[in-house]
């Protein structure tokens, strides 16, 4: 027993010494807090110093060649200190002037009982003025410290896809809030800090206590084309004073979406100034609406697929509608088409012709077709807010049902599903799902976190059918409604819609949309191309008149960007009563001036420099040029 | 005596009571202090977590009896070494798994958490060297001079290796704990004065003459010691902070301007004014001292008091000499703790990075305690198989 009775005596003993130990430190503290308080207190007061939590810097979102679309840049931000101003209602009143907003929403943030407040978004990027106007009234607590706000070098392009952010830097709407824990960053600090009294602004770079930046969000978009999208749409907007428009621009053969665009656009910067119906609904995947004519492809896809028809040999005769169980349903010609071939069904998007092509698909054939090629269903284009669309239930399905749906009417579409469907019956038949995001880069040691490769949802129809589709859309460009976005050496291919507007499940008079979906080359598609103007109010509402020139000339524009090279073999479109003439530009280099003064050419030739022999020319051989347009040819002496 | 005593009587509601008063004192003291907004994180849930986590630990810890805790001792010991020695040939590159931390390198970056195997070696070291001080006197039940230097022979080896390893991270503050907790249970251990008092002076004379030299000498320390200089400067920071204000010396004159500028009465709840950084884990005592005062500085100080109070009643009940050694091993780490801890935020003694037990935020922290509390709660409760004797009055803690 003497181990425990002496352990206890001892243990006594040591405890009685920590006593003593605490009884030192409560000393220290009377020392401390009674005697040294003075000096002590005063010390506390002078000593503002300290570090000011922010948010690393948030990621970038960037095209696909690593252009900057959405980054950061500095802005003066005002910082309140509650603790060394008791008089907030004093501050309030005396900042609320100079930054023009109402002085009980800036009391209420003065009065937060926190350690530092942010006074956002009223002082957030605040102007080298108001900035030295608040210096000079020395407000005690109140400091001028730096912060990041989000920088969008291109403006409007593309805002309703990138979404924005909150003055806190958190995404609020769009990519911006869908990939927020990718592009927010780990905490950091700034030691920063002048008084109010006018000290220079610290340099950043003093007492960064460094987080970890955000993700780079690498998207699939080229800036290239999506500026002549949205200038195209722009002018579209103005000129036809319509609605709304949406343009697409896809690779058919990854899926990868090139372009997307939807206007009325916003100022990501200034998103309080309109209404969240802008910035919330990214059309091209949320809008639904009856396609029109565009959702023809499908039924000719099928039809080809099922060997259900001869384009060139088999005719149709069109009197203006067809009849199906009594209903009479009319072609959008009202005199009818007359005799066709059903090459020329397709070229002049004949209602009673198409109608024919689904019904010898038959009606469980198509449904599924429609199914496989994408709709009814969301694309899985991991864009937010996809809608699904409406199809008619097997159940509702009858013959009436079936007639319609194959022109296109009574279902409800997405312009990303039909862009999706198209670009699988012009690419062999494979149905690639759309995507937005190419890549997900660390945005401080370019590290790739995460790669997106395009994915094949399955094959929808034959190779061979997809040939024969697209030759029969390059026809419609060429020689039928779609002549609107022909483009010399392109060839372009294509299919027009008029569809009417759906309210409540009516139609609503006199209101359209109208839209145009083309691809290019004919051969080889690099790229889709879907044009949909909501409402236009001026001209013709068709989509052969609207919608395919700005196809025509997204696509000329944007060849080069997307590798599309001058295609020699094509149809030639011929010409029509109305259209511009234009002629083949010859190729006169290397003749003499005197040979060519001696022919006839319907053209008009410039002369430049001196000399006999013809050494360039502008235009270049083989460019079309309107019939008496001017040949720049450059002499030099031999 | 009871001879059948149900849960309640068993359990040591006392130690419980005081355990939620420093719940109650921690979220308050952590959500004040993250108001200076150092941090993003909102920390105060996630030290109610912890909480919950130490709860846990506890109550699996009291399945357990005292006598399998002597069995298990040097299996946890050694999981403890093998996990330090883990910790030490783990990737400490950037981003990696056992990146250091203000130059010490004493975590693993789990992701969700952070984990101080130190913290955890405290309690196991504890349980080894019980086990060791007891079992020694169990095989040798006459004391002679040559049997208690056996004994500090078999202590020694026994912290050697834990120290070493915390040492070589380093960390100072955990290194001193090591000390502490050994010292107490040499004392306890019944080591004879005659031995203990002229090493402990000799330890003071050196402790004191290099101090001094460190003041006086330095040249002397640096050049033929081989001091590093940077051991140098924790020093003068320490003693003047006002002339060496980086660094630690901030960090000493931010902690003293706050506590001195809260007087008696602090400056109220959420009212501090001062910037000190870390000031939710181990400059935690700052913001008790800055918003409740003199006042709410000596709560803390006598909860601690009753809390080594209460654990010195509990122990001079056991009679199994294994449970005293622990139970002191486990008094000698928190006072030590805490004495360390108030004593570098009022300049007692110089800055080393222990936090303050059950108030610093801290998940590690909190399981340490909760581990070495387990013990506590574990010997309570099947207390009647190693207490026994003439005391009647077993309910009355």
């Amino acid at each position: 027993m003497w181990v425990t009775k002496q352990a206890s005596m001892r243990l006594k003993i040591v405890v009685l010494i920590f006593f003593c130990l605490g009884a030192m430190l409560i000393g220290k503290l009377i020392v401390v807090q009674f005697i040294q308080h003075d000096f002590l207190t005063k010390k506390a007061e002078e000593n503002w110093d300290r570090e000011v939590p922010m948010k690393s810097l948030r990621g970038n979102i960037t095209d696909r060649n690593g252009k900057l679309l959405v980054g950061n840049k500095l802005a003066p931000t005002l910082y309140f200190m509650p603790a060394q101003n008791k008089e907030p209602d004093k501050v309030a009143e005396q900042l609320a002037p100079i930054l023009g907003t109402s002085k009980e929403a800036l009391e209420k943030k003065l009065n937060k009982k926190d350690f530092i407040v942010k006074l956002a978004p009223e002082g957030k990027n605040i102007s080298n003025e108001v900035a030295e106007a608040i210096q000079k009234l020395q407000i005690p607590g109140v400091y001028t410290g730096l912060d990041y706000m989000r920088d969008y070098p291109y403006g409007v392009l593309l805002s309703r896809l990138l979404g924005f952010t909150g003055s806190d830097m958190q995404g609020l709407a769009g990519l911006e809030y869908q990939y927020n824990d990718l592009l927010l960053g780990k905490e950091s600090a700034i030691r920063l800090f002048t008084d109010a009294k006018g000290a220079n602004l610290p340099h950043v770079e003093d007492g960064w206590k460094k987080g970890q930046d955000g993700a780079t969000l690498e998207l699939t978009v080229d800036v290239g084309v999506q500026k002549v999208v949205e200038r195209e749409l722009a002018q579209a907007m103005k000129k036809y004073n319509a609605d709304q428009a949406i343009g697409v621009a896809m690779n058919p053969n990854t899926g990868e979406i090139l372009g997307l665009a939807s206007f009325p656009t916003y100022n990501p910067a200034e998103y309080l100034k309109v209404d969240q119906s802008i910035y919330n609904r990214n059309l091209p995947v949320w809008m639904t609406y009856e396609p029109g004519s565009t959702f023809k492809i499908i039924t000719l896809s099928a039809a080809l697929n099922e060997n259900a028809v001869n384009l060139e040999n088999e005719s149709f005769f069109d009197p203006g509608y067809a009849n199906v169980e009594g209903a009479k349903l009319r072609c959008w010609k009202r005199s009818g088409h007359g005799s066709e071939t059903f090459l020329q069904v397709v070229e002049n998007s004949c209602n009673p012709g198409f109608i024919e092509l689904g019904r010898r698909v038959g009606p469980t054939k198509l449904q599924k077709y429609i199914r496989d090629f994408g709709f009814g269903q969301v694309t899985g284009s991991n864009m937010a807010g996809e809608s699904t669309g409406i199809l008619f239930s097997p159940k509702n399905y009858g013959p009436v049902e079936h007639a319609t749906t194959s022109f296109g009417q009574g279902i409800s579409v997405t312009p990303i599903q039909q862009v999706q469907a198209v670009a699988a019956a012009v690419n062999g038949g494979k149905l690639m799902t759309p995507y937005i995001v190419k890549r997900i880069v660390n945005g401080e040691n370019g590290e790739v976190l995460k790669t997106y490769e395009p994915t094949k949802k399955n094959q929808v129809i034959r190779k061979e059918t997809s040939a024969k589709v697209r030759a029969a859309l390059e026809s419609v460009v060429a020689n039928g409604s779609g002549r609107g976005a022909y483009r010399d050496q392109l060839r372009i291919g294509g299919k027009t819609g008029t569809a009417q507007k759906a309210e409540n499940g009516r139609y609503k008079d006199g209101e359209y949309i109208v839209s145009f979906v083309g691809f290019a080359p004919a051969d080889d598609p690099e790229v889709v191309v879907y044009v949909a103007i909501d409402n236009p109010k001026q001209g013709p509402q068709f989509g052969g008149v609207i919608a395919a020139p700005i196809v025509g000339q997204i696509i000329e524009d944007i060849h080069p960007i997307v590798g599309i090279k001058n295609r020699k073999k094509q149809i030639e479109k011929p010409y029509r009563w109305g259209d511009v003439e234009k002629v083949r530009v010859p190729d006169l280099v290397g003749q003499s001036k005197k040979e060519i003064t001696g022919m006839l050419y319907p053209f008009r030739i410039e002369w430049h420099g001196e000399g006999e022999k013809i050494v360039s020319q502008l235009p270049e051989a083989d460019a079309q040029i309107v019939k008496d347009g001017t040949i720049h040819v450059y002499l030099e002496k031999e | 005596m009871n001879s059948k005593r149900n849960f309640s009587d068993r359990f040591d509601w006392t130690l419980a009571f005081i355990l939620i008063l420093f719940c109650i004192v921690s979220v308050m003291a952590i959500s004040s202090a993250q108001m200076s907004g150092q941090y993003i994180t909102n920390f105060v849930p996630k030290q109610l977590f912890w909480y919950f986590v130490g709860a846990c630990i506890v109550a699996v810890m009291m399945y357990f009896d005292p006598d399998q805790y002597k069995k298990m001792a040097w299996y946890l010991y050694g999981a403890g070494i093998l996990v330090l020695i883990v910790l030490m040939v783990a990737p400490g590159g950037v981003g990696q798994i056992a990146e250091p931390r203000n130059g010490a390198k004493s975590w693993f970056h789990l992701g969700f958490a952070d984990i101080q195997p130190s913290e955890f070696m405290k309690t196991f070291y504890i349980l080894a060297l019980a086990r060791t001080v007891s079992k020694h006197h169990d095989s040798h039940p006459l004391k002679t001079f040559k049997t208690d230097m056996i004994l500090l022979g078999k202590i020694f080896l026994v912290l050697l290796v834990p120290l070493g390893l915390i040492m070589k991270q380093p960390d100072l503050g955990t290194s001193l704990v090591f000390l502490a907790i050994t010292s107490a249970v040499i004392i306890v251990a019944g080591i004879p004065w005659k031995i203990i008092l002229p090493v402990a002076s000799i330890a003071a004379v050196v402790g004191g003459s290099l101090l001094w030299m460190a003041i006086n000498m330095q040249d002397f320390l640096i050049h033929k010691l081989k001091f590093d200089p940077y051991q140098l400067a924790r020093i003068y920071s320490w003693l003047d902070p006002y002339s060496y204000s980086s660094g630690d010396g901030y960090h000493l004159i931010a902690s003293l301007n706050a506590i001195g500028s809260g007087e008696i009465f602090g400056k109220g709840f959420k009212h501090k004014e001062v910037y000190v950084p870390e000031n939710h884990t181990d400059f935690i005592f700052s913001v008790i001292g800055e918003e409740f005062g003199f006042i709410g500085a000596s709560v803390v100080i006598c909860l601690f008091f009753f809390l080594i109070f209460h654990l010195t009643k509990l122990t001079l009940r056991m009679k199994d000499p294994f449970c005293t050694y622990v139970c002191a091993g486990i008094i000698a780490m928190i006072t030590f703790h805490v004495f360390e801890n108030i004593g570098m935020t009022t300049q007692v003694l110089p800055i080393t990075g222990i936090p303050l037990p059950f108030i610093s935020y801290g998940g590690s922290a909190m399981m340490g305690n909760a581990l070495a509390l387990g013990l506590v709660f574990s010997m309570k409760f099947h207390h009647r198989t190693y207490m026994f004797g003439n005391h009647d009055d077993d309910d009355d803690f």
